[in-house]
């Protein structure tokens, strides 16, 4: 299995990753070291077999929708640990460009 | 008993002494961050020791000691990982992107520890969110291994592994995804145990692999463990996985007998190529022992054995890209700013994350990509089920499986950190019972030659958790 730059720049930017060059060309034979070695699975015939996505066997556990109801100090805790605010608003880059 | 080299007491003696009044819990604290802060320049076990609020801790310990409204772990001085939040004190799972996030909430497992006044005294080195099997992978560097510095101390909970191993607290509270709690605890020479998958309740985890991840015990003796696992093991309404089979009395379920015990041996966990001869002779002397306490071994086939590492680093990368999706820059921690929103992502996440932890969310990323994800994430799903069916037949022959917990003791620094999959085959004995989801327990067995310790592991079936303790409980009192 040989992954490319190519297939490494794509997937950095699937990835929001910025790379370097350097890290590209390193990624991009870890990788294909990987890919190879996961190929032996290949080696073992599934067609008459199921997935498993969990081994617990719960199904459709649900909870109530309910509002959770915080204290002041909680509420500047949270306010305070968002990477940017200013007074009460959580703040953001923009989406949009000014035009 | 002297209150000199009281961090060097197991969870049952400090208790006792506690209700004795032999010595304080300020006092117990005391030697324990006296220890943890020697010894961190050396081994780099901690990311935080928070000494202030430790001691707060002990004096309200000391008092509800006094009131006899106390628990077996109240007073009890111990660590965290990294990568599980603590309310009030800084969790940054090594990593830099989160390097200065402090949670307002506790994990529910940590919650309820600290509702017996037990007292935490700082926060555990690992690899970053997990990543890795020798903590070299650490944003805050390696941790070094008690029993011979210049070797690794396992990973990814070594920080934890080492703060029991070296004295520098009586517990700590490690996550195992593939084998993070099994193998440092084994490399360490101390007990580490991965409880069944929806055991312990995962809300306040770093998630990596949400289908794996479970937090468990490392302690000095198995008595020990299951006195924690009493405490935070149950049903979590913030965890939709955690299970609704009432806890047992696991201090009391593993004293009963073994006798009569049909315990597995899977010959291909002894026919590795490539596995230390000496690992193999000492996990095998110590399997013997289970003769003479009245068990009796048999031999089992595990055939997909070899096919549990390639499923697990398709499953748990995939999952990892999606649950690391979210530390972005906005949200929580650090922002790198770009010049547009997708470069502020881009370079948050690059400066943020170690090499590792990059590697996995693109393997991760390209097995679930349009195009790959049947023949990588989707065929990965299907071995699964059949390591699990591995394990189903097994378990129809015998009560409990045992085998080494690593094919070898801990390696130097540095001796495989650039050989990528040398480094993900360390993880080639226990990464088969967690992708089945099955409780595994590494308990010592011995040390090599050269002095480093070896670990035996004995794994279950779904929620035997109190069995595999039992088991261990009586090796561990065969010196």
């Amino acid at each position: 299995m040989d992954i490319t730059i190519a297939d490494i720049e794509w997937v950095g930017k699937l990835a929001r990753l910025t790379l370097t060059e350097k890290e590209k060309e390193y990624y991009a034979g870890t990788l294909s070291q990987i890919f190879e070695y996961v190929e032996m699975l290949n080696e073992v015939d599934t067609s008459m077999v199921q997935e498993t996505s969990q081994v617990t066997g719960i199904m459709d556990r649900t909870r109530s929708d309910e509002s959770k109801i915080i204290n002041e100090h909680e509420r500047q805790a949270l306010i305070n640990q968002f990477t940017d605010s200013e007074t009460n608003f959580l703040k953001v880059p923009a989406v949009f460009k000014k035009t | 008993m002297k209150s000199a080299n009281l961090n060097t007491l197991t969870i049952t003696e400090a208790a006792a002494g506690l209700r004795a009044k032999e010595f304080s819990s300020v006092e117990l604290t005391q030697a324990c961050l006296a220890r943890a802060k020697e010894r961190n320049a050396r081994l780099n076990a901690f990311i935080t020791i928070d000494e202030i609020k430790a001691l707060e801790q002990a004096k309200i310990a000391d008092t509800l000691l006094a009131s006899d409204n106390s628990f077996p772990l109240t007073g009890i001085p111990y660590s965290i990982k990294d990568a599980i939040c603590t309310a009030g004190t800084l969790s940054t799972g090594a990593s830099k992107i989160l390097g200065d996030y402090i949670p307002i909430y506790d994990a529910t497992v940590i919650k309820k520890i600290r509702a017996t006044g037990a007292v935490l005294i700082g926060k555990t080195n690992c690899d970053t969110f997990g990543h890795g099997a020798s903590n070299e992978n650490s944003m805050y560097g390696s941790v070094r291994n008690p029993y011979d510095e210049t070797k690794v101390s396992g990973g990814s909970s070594g920080g934890s592994a080492v703060s029991v191993a070296d004295n520098h607290c009586l517990f700590s509270i490690g996550e195992d995804t593939g084998g993070s709690i099994r193998q440092p605890a084994s490399f360490c020479g101390i007990n580490g145990l991965r409880p069944t998958y929806g055991r312990n309740s995962r809300y306040g985890i770093m998630a990596m692999a949400s289908s794996l991840d479970v937090v468990g015990p490392m302690t000095k003796t198995v008595a020990d463990m299951a006195i924690i696992m009493e405490t935070m093991a149950g049903y979590d309404p913030l965890d939709a996985t955690t299970v609704t089979e009432a806890v047992p009395n696991y201090t009391q379920e593993i004293i009963g007998s073994i006798t009569g015990l049909k315990i597995g041996v899977p010959k291909e966990y002894f026919e590795l190529e490539g596995m230390d001869e000496e690992t193999k002779k000492i996990v095998e002397e110590k399997i013997k022992e289970l003769e003479k306490l009245g068990a009796q071994l048999i031999p089992v086939s595990l055939p997909y054995t070899k096919y549990a590492v390639p499923t697990y680093y398709l499953i748990v990368p995939s999952e990892d890209s999606s649950n690391l999706a979210r530390l972005d820059g906005l949200r929580y921690g650090v922002r790198v700013p770009g010049e547009d929103l997708y470069a502020t992502y881009a370079n948050t996440r690059a400066a943020g994350f170690p090499d590792e932890v990059k590697r996995r969310i693109m393997i991760g990323t390209y097995a679930l990509s349009a195009g790959y994800y049947d023949a990588y994430y989707k065929k990965a799903q299907k071995v699964r089920t059949l390591i699990i069916q591995d394990f189903q037949t097994a378990f129809s022959r015998c009560d409990a499986i045992v085998t080494p917990t690593s094919p070898f003791p801990a390696f130097d620094i540095g001796a495989k950190k650039e050989d990528i999959l040398a480094m993900y085959l360390a993880d080639v004995f226990v990464s088969p019972a967690s992708v089945a989801g099955l409780p595994a327990l590494s308990i010592p067995a011995g040390k090599t030659e050269a002095g480093l310790p070896v670990g035996l592991q004995i794994i279950g079936p779904r929620l035997a958790d109190a069995l595999v303790m039992r088991i261990g409980n009586h090796l561990e009192k065969i010196k």
